[in-house]
This record gives structure tokens, C-alpha cells and sequence, in this order.
């Protein structure tokens, strides 16, 4: 197998090594090579805007001055995507040391996710669709929207989000649970399911009409 | 619906099918589910879920004005690191946060519009993000003057007390020096962040505006006062920002 590309471009680990040594450079140049991608797990994780900024710059300083310690025995990607990770998780705590907002943390409230009809091949559909999946994961509780994007958006086995979060693993599988069905109306659009007993959806304006019909699949 | 009676929650479902509903309810659950069409769809669609979060684009285009202040947080954390190495862990990035520009914080409160606005305009991070925050949320690099004065959004410290107080007091002299030494810069070179950045302090103060250069978290906006023969260097949060949004005690110098 040959590498395709003829642009000399440095590894991620040469970008960290130089960082270590002094290259002024070349820490900025691995951010900006990996901020879109750590963007979307801070802003995933967190559901907030201002949050995710605040955790993705805490999380670039920390690795910024750990640079050091970092073992390549993980790839330079996961080792700063932990550390956004874990950034993440300490504004969780931080928010949740706060006083409360109003939404209560049974989720019971929590504005339901509204059915959007419409066709799934159509491309435009297709990213409509992903736009209501970031806004539904966006109004989960913390404590259901974190353990869901580590491990279904992020692809963390669940023991390991368990220790992450400092949670028994059933914790993690039943709060997972809990999200995937607040989410379910989104991907199962105009199949009620089960009559009458769906999460609070039915008081909540549908952020999205694509007109009738369509039935997904 | 079904002889099996009731259906089962969805809540139910997605307990069932990750696994974790004790013995007695799964039992039950899956009885029903057998006889059920409509709760095994629901079943189906469940186990799609989380196909559909993978499916999610790994990426999304990072706000330019958080772009801009990881920039600007790298490049003051070298600063740092030249002066001391190691050493306390969170003065910089506590001085940081309160020092970062609250036009950020306006900037966050359309989250779930920042979403709307990568998705519609795709892969550039959409020049129109900022705009569509409305006022408040021009990045660090691009607010100008506009938002001279005192500008809509919240830009006071979260945290009750005086904005300055745990700034000032994180402020070494080391880098009172370096303020007097950018300010002197600033007079040399007559750099400006922006055209016009500053002019709102400038008009404030009544002293005529040199020029201005992004320092640490803020902009230092250097002042000439002719008639004291000095330089004055203002490090406030943005370009239009006041003495309201003042990051540190301003630093004099002499005219060069």
C-alpha cells in the first residue's frame, strides 16, 4: 500500500513532538487540523454553544501543557478527543453544581421530539432530518444526552463511557435507553408506535413540517 | 389493541431492547412484543437509533469566533510558557474565561441556530453565522467598532462581583511589562486589528486613538495623551469595547 498523497504533511505526533519541543507553531497547526472534529463532540456532548467553547479551549490549554505526556500508544485523535471528552464532562459537573435550571432530570418534561415526515433519500431530507437529530439531542438532559453521544454518537463502549462517567454500567445502558426512545419519533416519523403512551410529544409544536405523508422506510 | 393488552411504554421498549429491564418485565415485554406488530416496529426502529446517531457527520464546522479564541488562547499560553514553565494550572485559563470576549457568550445563545446555520450552509462554517446571531456576536477579530458603547448581550461577569477584580489580581508585573511593551509596539508599527478598533475607548477617554493589536485574550488599544506626552495601553475585551470592559489597569508610557 503506497500513501496517495504527494504533499509532504506532518503526522499529528510530529505536529505534538515539535510542540514539545518548542515549535511555536505547531500545536496551533494540530488544533486547526482537528477543531471541526473536536467541535462536534464538545458541542455534541454539551448541547450548548457556549458550553462546548468554553470546554474545547479548557481541553486544548490541558493538552497543550500535557503534550509531554502523551504516550503514542493511542493516536494523537484519541488522546485529544479524550481530553474534550473529559473537558466536556467537567462542565457537566460544573453546570450541575450550579443551581438548577428548571428542567427537571427525570426528563419527563423534556419538550418531545417531534415527528418530521418525509422521505429519507432525498438529501435535502436527509440532513433535515439530522439537523431535528442534533436539535433532539440538544434539548436531553445532561444525564441522558451525555452517555448517549459517547456511546452512540462517539462509539464508546459502554463500560468504558460507564467510567468515564463514573457510573455503573446498567446506569449508562437504561439512561441510553431512555434517550434512544425520546429520539425514536424522529427516526420512526408518523408511526405513533405505541398508542397514546409516547414521551411528551404532543404538546410541543412540530419544529419542522415537511407537509403529509411519507412514511420513513 | 392486542390480546396482549396494553402496549409497553416506549421508555419500556428501549429497556427491553438495551437490556436492562429486570427479569419480570422483560418476561412480559417480550411476551407482548411477540404478539405485538406495532411494538415489534417500535422495536426496530429503537434498534435503529443508535445507527442513526453513528451516522451523524463527525464534523462540524467550528464557529469562526471559537476558532479565533482557541488562537488566541494557544498564543497566550506560549506567552506564558516562555515566562514559566509548568506551574499553576488555572490562573491562565480562569483569566482567560473571564477575560474572553463576552460578545462570545451572545454568540452562544443560539446554539440550536448555530446548528441551523451549519447544516444549511455546509462545509465553510457559513460566513452568515455570526450575522445571524445578531448584535453581540461579531468574532474577536471582526467587531470593530460596531458594537461601541455599550453594546447589547451579556457582557458582564457571570460571576456577581466586579469583572476586574480577580483579573487585576492575576495580572503580574511581568506582564504590566509586557502591556507597556506592546503598547510601545503599537506606536512603532501603528498596527490596527481592525480599522477603527478602539475608537469607542478613544472617544470615551478623549485621547487620540494609535492603533491597536490583539493581546492575549483582549486588544490592547494604545491612546496618545499629547499634552502628558504618554502613551496609555487599554486591554479591553474587544474592539469596541469601553473602560467598562476593561482586562487590566492601563499601563503608561512615554511617548517614544
Amino acid at each position: 500500500m503506497t500513501r496517495p498523497s504527494p504533499a509532504p504533511r506532518p503526522s499529528d505526533e510530529d505536529l505534538l513532538r515539535r510542540h514539545v519541543a518548542g515549535d511555536a507553531d505547531a500545536f496551533g497547526e494540530l488544533v486547526a487540523r482537528h477543531q471541526d472534529r473536536l467541535w462536534a463532540v464538545a458541542l455534541r456532548t454539551l448541547g450548548d454553544q457556549h458550553d462546548a467553547a468554553d470546554a474545547l479551549q479548557d481541553a486544548m490549554i490541558n493538552a497543550f501543557r500535557r503534550a509531554g505526556s502523551f504516550r503514542s500508544e493511542s493516536a494523537v485523535t484519541t488522546w485529544l478527543h479524550r481530553i474534550v471528552v473529559n473537558a466536556c464532562l467537567d462542565r457537566v459537573r460544573h453546570n450541575a453544581a450550579r443551581p438548577a435550571d428548571p428542567v427537571a432530570f427525570d426528563g419527563s418534561e423534556v419538550p418531545g421530539v417531534t415527528p418530521s415526515t418525509m422521505a429519507v433519500d432525498d438529501p435535502a431530507e436527509r440532513t433535515s432530518m439530522r439537523l431535528d437529530l442534533e436539535q433532539a439531542l440538544a434539548t436531553l438532559p445532561d444525564e441522558q444526552r451525555v452517555p448517549l453521544v459517547l456511546v452512540d454518537v462517539e462509539g464508546y463502549p459502554v463500560a468504558d463511557a460507564a467510567q468515564m462517567l463514573d457510573l455503573p454500567a446498567g446506569t449508562v445502558k437504561s439512561r441510553c435507553a431512555r434517550a434512544r426512545a425520546k429520539l425514536l419519533p424522529l427516526l420512526a416519523p408518523g408511526r405513533s408506535g405505541t398508542t397514546g403512551n409516547q414521551p411528551g410529544n404532543d404538546d410541543v409544536p412540530s419544529p419542522t413540517t415537511h407537509g403529509p405523508g411519507g412514511e420513513q422506510r | 389493541m392486542t390480546s396482549a393488552g396494553t402496549h409497553p411504554a416506549p421508555v419500556t421498549l428501549a429497556e427491553y431492547v438495551e437490556g436492562v429491564l429486570d427479569d419480570d418485565s422483560a418476561r412480559s415485554t417480550a411476551s407482548h412484543v411477540d404478539e405485538c406488530p406495532t411494538c415489534r416496529q417500535v422495536v426496530d426502529d429503537l434498534r435503529g437509533v443508535p445507527a442513526a446517531l453513528r451516522d451523524l457527520p463527525a464534523e462540524m464546522p467550528v464557529p469562526e469566533h471559537v476558532s479565533a479564541r482557541l488562537t488566541a488562547a494557544i498564543a497566550a499560553e506560549h506567552a506564558r510558557g516562555s515566562q514559566t514553565h509548568a506551574g499553576d494550572d488555572h490562573g491562565t485559563v480562569a483569566w482567560f474565561r473571564r477575560g474572553v470576549p463576552r460578545a462570545v457568550a451572545a454568540a452562544a445563545s443560539i446554539a440550536v441556530l448555530g446548528l441551523a446555520g451549519y447544516i444549511a450552509v455546509g462545509g465553510d462554517g457559513g460566513p452568515d453565522e455570526a450575522t445571524t446571531a445578531g448584535s453581540g456576536a461579531e468574532s474577536l477579530s471582526e467587531s470593530a467598532g460596531e458594537n461601541a458603547g455599550s453594546g447589547p448581550g451579556p457582557r458582564v461577569a457571570e460571576d456577581g462581583g466586579s469583572p476586574l477584580d480577580g483579573q487585576m489580581q492575576e495580572l503580574e508585573a511581568s506582564t504590566v511589562t509586557e502591556l507597556e511593551q506592546a503598547t510601545r509596539g503599537v506606536w512603532e508599527n501603528r498596527t490596527e486589528m481592525a480599522p477603527g478598533c478602539g475608537s469607542a475607548l478613544a472617544d470615551q477617554v478623549g485621547l487620540e486613538l494609535v492603533g491597536s493589536v490583539e493581546h492575549g485574550s483582549g486588544v490592547l488599544v494604545v491612546l496618545e495623551n499629547p499634552d502628558a506626552a504618554q502613551l496609555e495601553g487599554r486591554l479591553v475585551s474587544t474592539c469596541g469595547s469601553t473602560t467598562a470592559e476593561a482586562l487590566a489597569a492601563p499601563v503608561t508610557v512615554p511617548v517614544p
